[in-house]
């Protein structure tokens, strides 16, 4: 489904990426983990259009979206969320979810709920239809976000730290929630660093390290790898380790 | 942070926002009867033609977020349209208008096109540039400057559905049929698909980029849709005052313009007109003298930032929906004794 090869992304002298592959298979339910500043968001922006890689390709569904804007890939079918800021704060939920539901792709293999209530059902928000969403709570928040998001009927959805900030339950919620996605036909990949979250959610996990892939695996076999153990805690402590 | 849940409100009828534009235009058709004298009523129209300038500040500004200084450009070039198409074509009311309206909207958009490389603060510099620009420009230009470089004059009336309106309380209603057809016509665009996208871009540009929105091509198509409103007004600007003066349009028109903005308030539909009211109407109204309406201006817009954020109507609002919400709350004294005793 989405194909990026040798993708890289310099920003002056800095290489946040450099010469990633990654292969992404419908249905799939892949995590993308690593240190802080190890490129995982860069990638997400390389690849949904935020910002034209230096080099390398990314094709998805088969049409090369290497240099496509971040709008056109939505229309695609690639959609992405972001850490922070990820709805329109003055808007009630409702216009939140109004607004994406206008640029509604219909798919023939993928049906996500496709009106306000629906949308609403699945991200947990009943009753809150007609509240502003600055003044949702954080999870709330971020579970409107990702509503946002999949009120484009997407094909394969990229979420960038969703868990991030969420207490337990809420935690739970957004996994009951992402479960469900997936089991109406989304592929996802996640940005994460709650472990036992990924674990629990995803079957791939590709961690990265200053801009490559370093590792690749199931989430419980990538947490032993050496190269990763190492990454996250430095030479010397796991060594220690 | 806790939510803050409201009760669940049925949808609201497609005529209600449409209702205090209606009620408030018809208010303002009983002001000339009031015993207004002769200065009063032409204020009045000159003030509702900085309304109709207003709203094309306002459509940018308001719906997608995007402020500009080069609204006052689009002002002009209706206004010199109108001027050059009676001078040399000897046009009607009507296509004089829709050519004004024209010519501001593809004005608008070339003004706008700095958005494709700037945003923010920076793209509100190089529209000031370039207004300044094209204020210059036409001034030593002989077309627009007119004999002697003292402006164009506009020798007829406004001739429309058989009637002449030279007199000030015909241009009153004229103006204010036109303010009203604005104002209408900006309730429908908030309420509408295009409204909706512009109003994403306000809220969150990088998300509505994610859920498919041309933000830059939106921007531009907004700066344009406001030039249209300002074209407008420049035409009923021309044919009321009779002369124009590229210097009628140049900075301090344009510093007024996005005080009516602010002052009014940019989620109310009706900003414009308060705002024209507040900034034009009143330090004529108190003859204020000419070389202190600009200081006069920075002191309000510093008062507004600090204390009304919103501008009048949006303070007006919020007031209003904080006295609903005390009403509806029960006093202390009022409380259930079951509610107390749960909360111990």
């Amino acid at each position: 489904m989405l194909e990026v090869r040798n993708l890289s992304k310099s920003f002056g002298s800095v290489r946040a990426l450099q010469g990633v592959d990654l292969d992404v298979e419908r249905g799939e339910r892949l995590a993308l983990i690593g240190p802080n500043g190890s490129g995982k968001t860069t990638l997400f922006n390389a690849v949904s259009g935020a910002f034209r890689p230096t080099s390398g390709s990314a094709t998805f569904l088969g049409t090369d979206i290497t240099r496509t804007s971040m709008e056109r890939t939505a229309r695609h079918g690639l959609v992405r969320t972001f850490q922070h800021d990820a709805v329109f704060p003055g808007l009630t939920v409702a216009e939140n979810l109004d607004l994406p539901l206008l640029r509604r792709a219909s798919r023939h293999d993928i049906d996500l709920p496709r009106d306000i209530d629906g949308l609403v059902e699945l991200a947990g928000l009943q009753g809150l239809r007609q509240t502003v969403a600055s003044t949702l709570s954080y999870g709330n928040r971020r579970r409107l976000g990702i509503a946002v998001a999949i009120a484009l009927n997407p094909v394969l959805l990229m979420l960038d730290e969703p868990a991030a900030g969420l207490n337990e339950k809420e935690t739970h919620a957004l996994l009951v929630m992402l479960e469900k996605l997936s089991e109406l036909g989304v592929t996802l990949v996640v940005i994460e660093h709650d472990m036992p979250f990924i674990t629990a959610l995803c079957q791939r996990a590709i961690v990265l390290n200053t801009g490559s892939v370093i590792a690749t695996g199931s989430p419980t076999e990538v947490r032993q790898d050496p190269a990763v153990i190492e990454a996250y805690l430095g030479g010397s402590l796991a060594d220690a380790v | 942070m806790s939510d803050t849940t409201l009760a669940p409100v049925r949808p609201a009828a497609w005529w209600r926002p449409y209702v205090p534009v209606v009620v408030v235009m018809a208010l303002l058709t009983l002001l000339p009867h009031v015993g207004l004298s002769n200065r009063h009523v032409h204020l009045s129209v000159v003030c509702l033609i900085w309304a109709m300038a207003a709203f094309g500040l306002f459509v940018p500004y308001a719906f997608a977020g995007q402020m500009t200084v080069a609204v006052v450009t689009a002002w002009g070039v209706g206004a010199f349209s109108t001027a050059l198409a009676i001078e040399y074509w000897d046009w009607g009311f009507v296509p004089n208008l829709l050519f004004s309206m024209a010519a501001a909207f593809v004005a608008g958009a070339l003004m706008a096109m700095p958005i494709l490389r700037t945003k923010g603060h920076y793209f509100v510099i190089i529209t000031f540039v370039l207004a300044e620009a094209v204020t210059v420009a036409a001034n030593n230009w002989e077309v627009t400057s007119g004999p002697g470089g003292g402006g164009i004059s506009v020798s007829q009336p406004i001739e429309f559905l058989g009637f002449s309106f030279a007199g000030r309380i015909s241009m009153y209603y004229l103006c204010l049929a036109a303010v009203t057809i604005m104002a209408l016509t900006v309730v429908w665009l908030r309420g509408s698909r295009l409204g909706k996208h512009f109003a994403s871009i306000r809220e969150n540009e990088e998300l509505a980029r994610s859920i498919g929105v041309s933000t830059t091509w939106l921007k531009i198509l907004a700066l344009a849709i406001g030039g249209i409103f300002a074209g407008a007004a420049g035409t009923f600007y021309a044919y009321y005052l009779s002369h124009i003066d590229i210097r009628g349009f140049g900075v301090n028109q344009a510093i007024t313009l996005i005080l009516i903005v602010v002052v009014g308030g940019r989620q109310a539909i009706l900003g414009p007109l308060v705002g024209a009211a507040v900034a034009y109407y009143l330090p004529e109204l108190i003859q204020l003298d000419p070389n202190r309406v600009l200081i006069g201006y920075g002191v309000v817009l510093g008062l507004m930032v600090i204390f009304l954020p919103t501008g009048i109507l949006g303070g007006l609002d919020s007031a209003w929906k904080r006295w609903q919400r005390r009403r509806r709350q029960p006093q202390p004294s009022e409380a259930p004794l079951l509610s107390k005793a749960g909360a111990s």
